[in-house]
């Protein structure tokens, strides 16, 4: 089904919407979340927490991406159940994903700026902009996705050693862009 | 934490980027492929095992006597010692037992570029057809007056040229009746350039002439012969028609771009080149060079300079360029990294910043960051070394350095630690630190000599311990230096007195809530702070002097994130206007402009503009305030 038709769905207060994106967008949703969490159980729930937000914000949202519009909502409730969980239950790619971005952190040391989310969300936009564009699926699959460097590879038709270098690479750009904008975090 | 934090605004990227990069979207390739390529990988791999397990490695540097003929023996020699790195192991088979892990190949892969977009220049051969008949008009505040800093944002009295992200955009100026001239994009293909640009770093000048703009553009060379390779393309662009903006020349010259600056048509460009694994029969591969449209050239023997005991692999490299023509007048490169550059009327000073260790008794070692000024004159055309110095701390940013009447001023954060280090029976190595972070953070101001690099005067801890360098503005025999305990948001303003520097007077203005990242005299006695509120949203303050001390005027705040880039601040003194692009938390992106009235600020203007505030701009010209912001560009009547 067209996603205007779900979105569609959700503004009659159709039940059948919940189905509809489980159809289509469950497994990309459990994707997201289980990249994040790492346990099956956990992932499920946050999937099931994400109908729940999606149909309590459909109406007023119209969504004109269905699948980021989800995508975005599961990440972020993934993150929240891992705060939740606390250290002891994180592990797997997410883990790996934070000690590599952990080198785009400029020195604080250097007395740069403090920064919020948004303003640092703007930052990321602002660089990723300035990819090139297999560059930038590389990026947002592996630090937005978390997707495996396995993965990546076999999505971009690349060597595993080409995608890490090229990752390390745009770390390399990411952080001389957020030390050049003054940004620390 | 702060990886999370990066990790949770990743939150925000746009749909557009996740939906290109939507696993399920992306192509996926054959697996009969994969496997044909693990399979040659391997049998290469057994290959080569084979052939080289037991070989022992060679433990000595390698032999560069074959150079010996080369003008650039001197240099070979120090990089060889210095970029040799003996083996871990005796042979590969012991590597190999140490870890198969540690066999990692670094393959480069060709990677596209965006499509570029919008008209592009015309050709080199198209003449102009209007004589330039402009004014020059500077709009970066700059540190120094006569030393113009590159920006994003020039004009002329005629025309606004702007550049975002590699675009390019002419607007005129004609108040409600402005309009976009001329747009396009410097991006060039992966192709051409054999890698991408920094788009987010370019910055151009306008010649004063206002016939020509001279755009730097780092990028990065992505090509099989290098791991990675830094440069900066420089390009003159011919602006006498705006309508029809022309490439007359392009350079290109090796590094990392550091700064660069135009005094009385001259451009100083200064790079950094970073030495990896150096290939003595290949000069590309450790020696700077310039490219002036007939492949790439070294720089001559002669303008390299090393010191006695060669530490660092890294040049800092120094262009002196006509500003139009791109001729090079002079250059030179020294074997050093610098971080920040300050550039006076005359000379470039050009900071590095290195930690000390220093063994004690039992055991314990006391690390003390410190930061070495060197000082290169480029007065009549040449490039010459003067000398160089080393001070307590490091500095914030170049606004921590200033030259007056022979005296080159520094104000640092200074930095100690002592610990002691234990190596357990395992190998791992834990540190007990026995100076607590506040009790090592401390500041200084330094008075030094530039011809004798005597220190004159010193001032030491005038912060109290634990407070930080935030931002500093030296203006005439006075210094202004705002400190802060980050972590606390509060933040005292110091102002010094240097007219005599063995009687130098400071005045604070105690404690406030906040701190100012930037400091620029406002005018009318006034010292404007730009910075952070005790909730880390957008303070703008402005202190005066009194008798009795430093007191703060006029405060305001906004729930709002805004640039720290100070050259993106609109500040005009005569009418005591600061403008500046941020994002209301309320609103969304706004552009403000408040007045002072000598009691208070006043918003008289406030508008929202569908741009990041990191690429905003303003000028205001006959009484109408002319915004940039990526593709937006609006006028407003600022007095109606």
């Amino acid at each position: 089904m067209e996603d205007q038709k779900i979105v569609d769905l959700y503004w009659e207060r159709a039940e059948s919407a919940i189905q509809e994106t489980q159809k289509k967008y469950g497994k990309y949703c459990y994707h997201i979340a289980y990249a994040i969490l790492y346990s099956n159980e956990d992932a499920e729930e946050c999937v099931n927490d994400t109908y729940l937000r999606a149909w309590n914000a459909i109406p007023p949202a119209k969504p004109s991406r269905l699948s980021t519009f989800l995508g975005k909502i599961t990440r972020h409730l993934a993150l929240d159940r891992l705060d939740k969980h606390h250290a002891q239950k994180r592990s797997g790619p997410i883990t790996l994903a934070l000690d590599e971005l952990s080198e785009c952190i400029p020195d604080a040391a250097s007395g740069l700026d403090p920064i919020d989310e948004i303003a640092l969300g703007d930052a990321i936009n602002a660089f990723l902009a300035g990819l090139p564009l297999k560059t930038r699926q590389m990026f947002v699959r592996r630090y937005w996705y978390l997707s495996s460097i396995k993965d990546i590879a076999r999505d971009v038709d690349m060597s595993e050693s080409a995608v890490k270098v090229t990752l390390m690479r745009t770390r390399e750009a990411f952080r001389l862009h957020l030390e050049k904008e003054g940004i620390v975090i | 934490m702060k990886n999370k934090k990066l990790l949770r605004a990743m939150g925000y990227i746009d749909d557009q980027y996740l939906t290109e990069a939507d696993p399920r979207a992306m192509k996926k390739s054959p697996k009969w492929r994969k496997w044909t390529t693990i399979a040659a990988c391997i049998c290469l791999l057994v290959s080569a095992l084979g052939l080289y397990l037991f070989l022992p490695y060679d433990t000595s540097p390698p032999d560069v006597s074959q150079y010996a003929d080369s003008e650039y023996y001197h240099v070979i020699q120090g990089l060889n010692a210095l970029t040799y790195q003996k083996p871990k192991y005796k042979n590969n088979f012991q590597a190999l037992l140490a870890g198969l892990s540690s066999l990692k190949g670094a393959v480069v892969e060709d990677v596209e570029m965006p499509e570029t977009n919008g008209p592009s220049l015309g050709s080199p051969d198209t003449p102009g057809e209007e004589n330039s008949d402009q004014t020059y008009e500077e709009v970066t505040d700059n540190q120094v007056d006569g030393v113009i800093e590159g920006d994003i944002f020039k004009r002329s009295d005629k025309y606004l040229y702007y550049m975002c992200v590699s675009n390019l955009y002419v607007y005129s100026i004609e108040k409600e009746d402005s309009e976009l001239l001329f747009s396009c994009s410097l991006d060039r293909s992966r192709e051409e350039i054999g890698g991408w640009y920094f788009g987010q770093q370019f910055e151009f000048y306008l010649s004063s002439d206002c016939t020509t703009l001279t755009v730097i553009m780092p990028f990065v060379e992505d090509n099989k012969n290098h791991w990675e390779r830094y440069l900066v393309d420089v390009v003159s662009l011919d602006v006498t028609d705006p309508t029809n903006i022309r490439e007359t020349k392009r350079i290109t010259v090796t590094g990392a771009y550091l700064s660069s600056r135009v005094v009385d048509g001259e451009l100083l460009l200064m790079t950094n080149m970073q030495i990896r694994n150096p290939d003595f029969s290949d000069e590309s591969t450790f020696l700077p060079q310039i490219n002036m449209g007939n492949g790439f050239e070294c720089i001559s023997a002669d303008n390299i300079m090393l010191p006695d005991t060669l530490t660092s692999t890294r040049y800092t490299t120094v262009f002196l360029l006509d500003e139009t023509t791109l001729e090079v007048k002079s250059d030179a490169a020294f074997l050093s990294y610098s971080q920040e550059v300050y550039v006076s009327r005359d000379s470039i000073y050009a900071t590095s910043q290195y930690t000390e260790r220093t063994e004690q008794a039992y055991g314990y070692t006391k690390t003390d960051v410190k930061t070495e000024i060197a000082r290169l004159s480029y007065a009549n055309g040449t490039l010459t070394p003067m000398g160089k110095t080393t001070v307590r701390g490091s500095v914030k940013n170049q606004y921590s350095l200033d030259e007056y009447h022979g005296v080159l001023r520094v104000v640092t954060t200074t930095r100690t630690a002592q610990f002691k280090e234990t190596v357990w029976s395992n190998g791992n190595v834990s540190s007990s630190v026995i100076t607590n972070e506040t009790s090592g953070i401390g500041t200084a101001l330094y008075c030094i000599d530039i011809d004798t690099w005597e220190t004159l005067a010193e001032v030491k801890n005038f912060a109290p311990a634990g407070e930080t360098v935030e931002s500093v503005r030296f203006d005439g025999d006075k210094a202004y230096v705002c400190t802060a305990v980050v972590l606390e948001l509060s933040d005292p303003v110091f102002f010094f007195d240097l007219s005599d520097l063995s009687n130098i007077t400071v005045k604070d203005t105690g404690i406030i809530d906040g701190f100012s990242l930037s400091l620029v005299n406002f005018g009318n006695g006034y010292l404007l702070g730009v910075g952070f509120n005790g909730n880390r949203m957008l303070k703008i303050e402005v202190y005066e002097e009194s008798e009795a001390g430093v007191v703060s005027v006029a405060a305001y705040e906004k729930n709002a994130a805004f640039s720290t880039n100070y050259k993106s601040y609109f500040i005009d003194r005569e009418n005591q206007l600061i403008g500046l692009g941020i994002y209301d938390y309320n609103q969304g992106y706004r552009y403000i402009v408040l007045h002072f009235d000598g009691f208070a600020f006043r918003e008289v203007l406030n508008v929202p503009i569908g741009a990041n505030y990191l690429y905003c701009r303003a000028a205001l010209i006959d009484g109408y305030l002319y915004i940039v912001g990526e593709d937006q560009f609006q006028v407003v009547n600022l007095w109606n």
